[in-house]
């Protein structure tokens, strides 16, 4: 198994005047300590307009910082936003993070997550998946030929030479971001890997993750010629203390990446500045739907922690993905909680990795064969509830920035 | 509407061809023979014919290339388009020859199975050598084949005769189509085609090896449909 940390630059208010810059220092400064702690990934998501959620619209130049301050961490984009950047502008950023990293790129495929963020790019919450795959189809291409044209639904592009070329041949790994756990035999199906970034039960990962390789198998439709990427990644809720109690105790805001999201997705968008995300949070987390626990979460001591990810790699996850900068978990308690874990829970889980490897590449020659096991019971959509539909002024704003009649219904 | 008439190579069946069969299905009717029992080419290419209507698209890779070649020389009026894919007009070198006995020998031993895996290096790109599902095919298909089959068809390729002296005569348009670093059929084999072929077009891929097919799957089926439709 692998240990990667999670970056979505959560900003909760009150803010005071260099919160943003000492959120970036910090960020720069802990993927530094996880680098020669010998964690194997660091995310960097892309989202924009989300304030408090997510500050964090460009996460090549955030990468592009830590690709100078680390030496082996693989430096994920967990995801680019495949229909709000233009093809080659994608093609050219992520070679050029890929010469500056030594080849250290992991690159997560995204489609963006709501009207907030794809409106002012002029885009339609409905297109979304299909403007995503014809730009899967125009932009990798360009990463293993020199000159590239492209002439698809939503992309036109003449023939140019596309420069610089990555440092990894044909091109770096590639994943799909899984907002929703269905997506994850949609990324088998195109033959890449799955970043789970809704929480996944204990009891569930194995069946899902025997559903990626029933997809990746036989279901497999790549968009075109990429290297395909069998891969499983799980977001999880994450801080290691020398008890529970204190690990709980200092992750308490950690469920507001879930709660902000999905806020967003059914709310949003928001006149700036006219709502507390964190506000809204508190309110949430004393209703018994915010108090509950999953006890799928990765916070506890060390022995806790460890006797979950046994769990998970019987079910032959790749990679988790330690939700640390969550909420307003402290800079400090993230240090100690990565040393702490890198410590007492990883060496052993890293051990394994070669027999892990091995089961892989069985299960993708077909030696072994898993078994079908239903995800419909495991398949829960999220359930938190709206307070209220946008108003009718808020969708006027929105209406009237993409050039739609005024007070019509907005997908 | 055309059939197109797809010859695997050696150790390969149908599944070569499965991008291909499933998405020019718009534009031909996709055809691909059984491997065949004979011990030569020219047999090989008999086997073809029996199977394939009377005009056609014909379509080669590797040892599917040969007994393309073959065709050409036995029936060059029921060719209307010609994919010469990762082949080669020439005979085989001595080195080659003695390569290709040591896999005979083994399999004779039987150690048949070993066969594929050792293959691999020079198969594949050398991005694509650690992808297991693609390995897991090619090992998958050379099973299905089996060593009696491979035997035949090794003896044949070494038997096979010098084209070269031939290219000038096909008279079809002709489609000549390699990996830029297929290591077996190399770049340079499928230059010497297109130039002696008087309606060739070549067509490298890159960051592509010799199971193009397989490999490069959009790319070729994508060339292939310009060939048919062009």
């Amino acid at each position: 198994m692998k240990f990667g940390i999670f970056y979505e630059h959560q900003l909760p208010r009150p803010w005071a005047a260099d919160s943003e810059y000492q959120l970036f220092q910090d960020s720069l400064t802990q993927i530094e300590l996880a680098d020669r702690l010998g964690y194997h990934y660091a995310w960097e998501v892309e989202h924009h307009f989300l304030e408090e959620y997510s500050h964090s619209p460009s996460p090549e130049v955030f990468l592009g910082a830590a690709s100078q301050r680390t030496k082996n961490i693989r430096l994920g984009h967990g995801i680019v936003q495949l229909t709000t950047n233009h093809p080659a502008r994608v093609a050219e950023k992520i070679a050029t993070l890929d010469l500056l990293s030594n080849g250290r790129v992991e690159l997560g495929l995204g489609e963006g997550a709501s009207v907030t963020e794809l409106h002012p790019f002029n885009l339609r919450f409905r297109d979304k998946r299909l403007v995503w795959e014809d730009a899967v189809r125009c932009t990798l291409p360009m990463f293993w030929n020199h000159g590239w044209e492209y002439h698809g639904p939503f992309y036109d592009f003449p023939l140019r030479a596309i420069i610089p070329k990555p440092k990894q041949k044909p091109h770096p790994p590639l994943w799909v971001a899984c907002s929703q756990l269905d997506t994850i035999k949609y990324a088998a199906h195109r033959g890449m890997g799955a970043l789970c970034f809704k929480f996944v039960d204990l009891a569930a990962a194995r069946a899902w993750v025997n559903a990626y390789y029933h997809s990746f198998l036989d279901d497999q439709e790549k968009l075109t010629d990429y290297a395909t990427n069998p891969n499983i990644a799980v977001v999880a809720g994450f801080m290691c203390c020398e008890t529970d109690e204190e690990a709980w105790r200092k992750a308490d805001g950690w469920t507001f990446f879930q709660f902000a999201l999905q806020l967003y997705n059914k709310e949003g968008p928001f006149k700036p500045g006219s709502v507390s995300i964190w506000e809204k949070y508190e309110a949430w987390k004393t209703t018994p739907e915010g108090q509950a626990r999953s006890g799928s979460e990765l916070i506890g001591s060390p022995a806790t922690i460890r006797a979950r990810l046994r769990e998970l790699a019987a079910s032959h996850v790749d990679q988790v993905i330690l939700l640390n900068q969550a909420g307003k978990n402290k800079h400090e308690d993230i240090c100690a909680s990565l040393e702490l874990f890198a410590r007492e829970v990883m060496p052993k889980f890293v051990a394994d990795e070669p027999a892990h490897q091995q089961w892989k590449d069985a299960v993708l020659r077909r030696e072994i064969v898993l078994d079908h096991i239903d995800t419909d019971p495991f398949n829960t959509r999220s359930r938190l509830k709206l307070s209220q539909p946008p108003s009718a002024e808020v969708r006027d704003m929105i209406a009237g920035a993409v050039g739609r009649p005024r007070s019509s219904t907005i997908d | 509407m055309q059939t197109l008439v797809l010859v695997p190579g050696l150790l390969c069946d149908e599944r070569l061809w499965s991008h291909q069969t499933r998405y020019l299905g718009d534009v031909a009717h996709c055809l691909v023979p059984d491997a065949g029992t004979a011990n030569s080419i020219s047999g090989l290419a008999e086997s073809v014919l029996a199977q394939a209507p009377p005009k056609f698209a014909l379509a080669g890779l590797s040892m599917g290339g040969i007994i393309a070649h073959a065709i050409m020389a036995l029936a060059p009026e029921r060719v209307e388009r010609l994919a010469l894919i990762s082949t080669t007009a020439r005979a085989d070198t001595a080195e080659q020859t003695s390569r290709r006995q040591r896999l005979i020998e083994m399999t004779e031993q039987g150690r048949f199975a070993e066969v594929t895996p050792l293959l691999v290096p020079a198969l594949l790109h050398p991005t694509r050598q650690d992808d297991a599902m693609l390995t897991g095919q090619l090992l998958s298909m050379a099973t299905r084949i089996g060593p009696a089959t491979f035997l035949r068809h090794v003896h044949a390729i070494i038997g096979r005769p010098d084209r070269r002296v031939q290219l000038a005569a096909y008279a079809v348009p002709t489609l000549v189509l390699v990996g830029r670093e297929d290591a077996i059929t190399t770049l340079e084999m499928h230059e010497e085609m297109a130039q002696a072929i008087p309606h060739a077009r070549l067509a490298v891929i890159e960051e592509c090896g010799h199971i193009s097919t397989l490999e490069r799957p959009h790319a070729v089926t994508a060339l292939m449909r310009l060939w048919l439709t062009g």
